[in-house]
This record gives C-alpha cells, sequence and structure tokens, in this order.
C-alpha cells in the first residue's frame, strides 16, 4: 500500500471509556434507642 | 514533517487482510502477521532473499514505524477506486472482491492508535485493531464468514457505501492529511 507523501507524526491516545461511579451505598439509619427512663 | 501532535480518539483507514482457514486476519503481503482482535503491535519486519520475514535484530530507536522505514501497520484515507485495467499490485484488486474465496482478502476498515505518521493518501501505526469488514454482497457467507465472525465478531457490511458511512475515516484524518 502507498501511503503518499508523510505530512504529519501524530500521537493518538484512545478516548478513555467514562469510568462508572458505583452509587454510594446507602446510609443504613441505627435504630436510635430512646434513653432509659431512671 | 512537524512536531509530534496529540490526537484523541483514534484514527481510522481502510486496508485488506488475508482470511485464513481458521478464520484468522492476516497482514496480506508483509509477514503474514496474525491480527489479535483487539490491539495489535507493530514490529519492523526484515527478509533475506530465501527466509521469512522476522523481526529486525536493530529496531527504530523510536520502533515501528519508523519515516526511514515502510515499517507499521498501513490503512488508506479513501477506498481505492475500481481500476480498468490489471493491478499492477495486490492492493489494487476492487473492493468488490472482498470476501471471493478464490483471491482469500477482506477489505475492512482499521483504527490506529499510538504513534501514527500520516500521509497524504493513507497512514502508518504503531498499533492497530480491526474495526469492520466489508464481505462483497456477491460473495457468499460461508463457512469463512462464520469463521471470522468467531474470531472477532465485527459489523460487517454488503456494500462498501454502508462500510465507509458508518466506519470509515471523517474529517479528523482528512484534516491530519492535508500538508502541515
Amino acid at each position: 500500500m502507498n501511503i503518499g507523501e508523510i505530512v504529519r507524526e501524530v500521537e493518538v491516545l484512545p478516548d478513555q471509556e467514562p469510568q462508572r461511579i458505583p452509587d454510594p451505598e446507602p446510609v443504613r439509619e441505627e435504630p436510635v434507642e430512646a434513653p432509659e427512663r431512671v | 514533517v512537524s512536531a509530534v501532535e496529540l490526537v484523541i480518539g483514534g484514527l481510522r483507514g481502510y486496508r485488506w487482510w488475508r482470511l485464513d482457514a481458521d478464520g484468522w486476519l492476516l497482514s496480506p503481503w508483509r509477514g503474514r502477521h496474525r491480527w489479535a482482535p483487539g490491539v495489535n503491535h507493530a514490529a519492523c519486519l526484515f527478509k533475506r532473499r530465501f527466509t521469512k520475514w522476522r523481526p529486525s535484530k536493530s529496531p527504530h530507536p523510536l520502533g515501528s514505524p519508523s519515516i526511514e522505514c515502510d515499517c507499521g501497520f498501513y490503512a488508506l484515507h479513501a477506498i481505492p477506486p475500481p481500476r480498468d485495467h490489471p493491478s499492477r499490485f495486490g492492493w489494487e484488486v476492487g473492493v468488490h472482491a472482498s470476501g471471493d474465496r478464490r483471491l482469500g482478502l477482506v477489505f475492512g476498515v482499521a483504527a490506529a492508535h499510538g504513534r501514527v505518521l500520516v500521509g497524504t493518501d493513507g497512514w502508518r501505526a504503531e498499533m492497530a485493531r480491526p474495526i469492520a469488514l466489508l464481505w462483497g454482497s456477491e460473495h457468499a457467507m460461508d463457512d469463512r464468514f462464520e469463521s471470522v465472525q468467531a474470531r472477532y465478531a465485527l459489523p460487517t457490511y454488503r456494500q462498501a457505501q454502508a462500510l465507509a458511512e458508518e466506519w470509515g475515516p471523517d474529517e479528523v484524518e482528512r484534516d491530519l492529511s492535508s500538508a502541515a
């Protein structure tokens, strides 16, 4: 194959796949114990 | 050639492969490099009169491709036009012959990564991967087609125009191939 006259040298970087940010863990709410009555 | 420019994405280009009996795509004219379905790395090859192509013992300082050499993965910016005279070189065969059992050649699109030398008519690249194929509408999608699909699972078109519209080089390659 003949690519003709070389006119440029380039560095080709592939597109980065967008990184998926994982969903945050759902906040687990601990049941708040009612203070003991004295 | 001016300073190295950075391009994000990938350069696309048209090229031929030879299809072997096991469904592998091979570089058809030099070295018979067997293309992996993913990224392939070029090596500078040499050949003595009666020996096979093999990696050069003195590789280029920056690796392949080198401006002073012919090495690297090749592809063209445009589909070669049909010829109305006998072809002088193997790659001058019309793309309608892609998938022809007698010729054993398949036309398609490759994407280049890494260091790439861009010419007025095509490019030579350090890394490349096959991304789409043409299987001429007059050739049966037979066992060879099934083999290559099993290996590469590439989108395959029956018409060159459809291949070009979906996967062909665009203005990025056209801009880069104009004189610096």
